[in-house]
């Protein structure tokens, strides 16, 4: 049984030990065995309790000063993918992009931030639709020593403005593949053509740049589950390691046309441990090069590396419109995507400002006083607690509140389901697990075990 | 055909099973249906072993025993922290 404490430290103890734990009939040997792990603490050890609070410390997310903005500079998009992730409107329409007191606004934003880095990803719609609007923010940002800028683009088009922009070193590009060819055409662009030139668009970044500027991630029919090998192979074609296998998000228009992914049922919890345990083999079998799959891999570097807090699906407390926002076409300010999508879709105004007068309101306090599952009844009997996060806009999102029992929630299924795998991968024996958890762990070697074990 | 299903039981003779008990067990395993008998309570599963019921169980106990002897110690770290 597994045993851990507040601040993440964790040992497999046999059920006897547990029964004494239970009976409070620890012997010394116990004692001392919980205490070398870290899971007990002696009256009499200031030291340890020093070290207990600084590691659960740790374990507390910090989000700081603004630096990772999400910027919709249009909402038009040259495709209509049947589930959109976030809301979109016909390329010809008008009235959906920034206007010029919009990216002023933006502008004085950017000349506001007081960090010494920087991320903006670029979302729409379909961003390279304005390729000006995207140079504009990228120039203001000179003064700020470290940049990062990420073009979240369905690479259906690449004109000579847009490829200037990818050619910069602080521009990053992520797009989207769904698997081979028919699944990205059914799923997606709907017709061969449309699908062949965005493969070959692809290929064209990819040459020109490597996998390192790229990255694409599958949106995954839960109801139609892919071919694992299929699906892998789709991305190892390209060079590209790390697969986020992201289930349809019941937001945004997905949510009218794919109703019944509002519960990710145990099929999709299966085929994704079965999709881990996929990758594990093949990185055993050919290790020239490391698979992954990406969100598997921020659970595990959750439970090794405390600190791992700017996934901001996954973190604690997690609070709306700190260290990061969007701002939308018509410069309304969000505190996640998800937010902008729900209240696209007419379900619940999650605006939380504009970009205009600021987002410091009462509406984001209010949503902040619940962003964190320290003091929830149900996480804190939970032993992922120190790993696991809050994210509120998908309670909303699926249940329209924020205060049912954690266990009848989406988030908490899903995540007791990711944490069970990665338990049972730290404590396996099979030197193939080993191997990947260790390069998933970005491990220069690869331990003997990755977690103690209590007689 | 139609197939069996097997449905694995563990009885506890505990008067009052509180609220929070019954979402701990769901937390540890989602499978464990509680229904009250004469004199307790059976944890029922039609996936689980008797042996993981009874574990899951314990998990649960051990917890709560936890949870009220470190409340006080818990609310003190937490609480400088957050301050």
């Amino acid at each position: 049984m597994l045993l851990v404490g507040d601040a993440g430290d964790f040992a497999l103890a046999e059920r006897s030990m547990v029964e004494r734990l239970c009976a409070d009939a620890l012997t010394d040997e116990d004692r001392d065995a919980l205490s070398r792990e870290g899971l007990l603490i002696d009256d009499g050890d200031p030291l340890g309790r020093v070290a207990h609070a600084y590691g659960v410390a740790e374990r507390i997310g910090h989000a700081g000063a603004l630096d990772y903005l999400i910027l919709v500079p249009t909402l038009r998009c040259n495709l209509s993918c049947s589930y959109c992730q976030v809301s979109r409107v016909a390329e010809r329409s008008t009235g959906f992009d920034w206007n010029e007191a919009t990216l002023a606004a933006v502008l004085r934003l950017i000349d506001g931030l007081e960090t010494e880095r920087v991320k903006i990803e670029f979302q729409g719609g379909e961003p390279t639709l304005r390729p000006d609007l995207i140079r504009a923010v990228i120039d203001r940002c000179e003064r700020i020593p470290i940049r990062q800028f990420v073009i979240c683009t369905n690479l259906q088009r690449i004109d000579e403005e847009v490829l200037a922009l990818f050619d910069r070193p602080d521009v990053f590009i992520s797009t989207s593949l769904d698997g081979d060819a028919a699944t990205h055409a059914r799923q997606r662009t709907g017709d061969g053509a449309t699908t062949d030139a965005f493969l070959a668009n692809l290929g064209f970044v990819l040459d020109r740049y490597g996998p390192t500027k790229v990255s694409a991630l599958p949106t995954v029919d839960p109801a139609r589950l892919p071919d694992m090998d299929g699906l892998i192979d789709s991305y190892a074609a390209y060079g590209i390691d790390g697969v986020f296998l992201r289930p349809i998000n019941y937001q945004g228009f997905a949510r009218k046309r794919h109703a019944e992914v509002r519960e990710l049922d145990a099929a999709w919890r299966e085929y994704h441990a079965a999709f881990v345990r996929r990758l594990i083999e093949r990185n055993w079998e050919d290790r020239s090069r490391v698979l992954e799959e990406t969100y598997f891999s921020i659970c595990l570097r959750r439970v090794f590396q405390p600190g791992t807090d700017r996934h901001v699906d996954l973190r604690d407390p997690n609070p709306v419109g700190v260290d990061y926002v969007v701002v939308d076409h018509d410069g309304r300010v969000y505190p996640t995507d998800e937010a902008r999508m729900l209240t696209r879709s007419g379900v619940i105004d999650l605006a939380i400002g504009d970009v205009f007068d600021g987002w410091e309101t009462e509406a984001r306090d209010r949503l902040n006083a619940h962003a964190t599952n320290r003091f929830d009844p149900t996480c804190m009997g939970c032993a992922y607690q120190p790993f696991c996060g809050r994210d509120l806009v998908d309670d909303l999102s699926r249940y329209g509140r924020i205060d049912l029992p954690r266990h009848e929630t989406e988030f908490c299924r899903r995540h007791l389901a990711m944490f069970d795998l990665v338990f049972e991968l730290i404590y396996s024996a099979d030197p193939a697990v080993r191997y990947s958890l260790a390069r998933w762990l970005r491990l220069p070697g690869t331990p003997t075990e990755f977690g103690v074990r209590l007689s | 055909m139609q197939g069996e299903v097997r449905v694995a039981e563990f009885w506890i003779d505990i008067v009052d099973l509180p609220e929070m008990a019954q979402h701990r067990l769901a937390t540890i395993d989602p499978s464990i249906a509680i229904e009250r008998v004469d004199g307790g309570f059976a944890l029922r599963s039609e996936t689980s072993t008797h042996e993981r019921i009874e574990d899951a169980w314990l998990c649960v106990m051990t917890n709560e025993r936890l949870l009220q002897a470190n409340a006080e110690a818990r609310r003190i770290v937490l609480a400088e922290l957050l301050s």
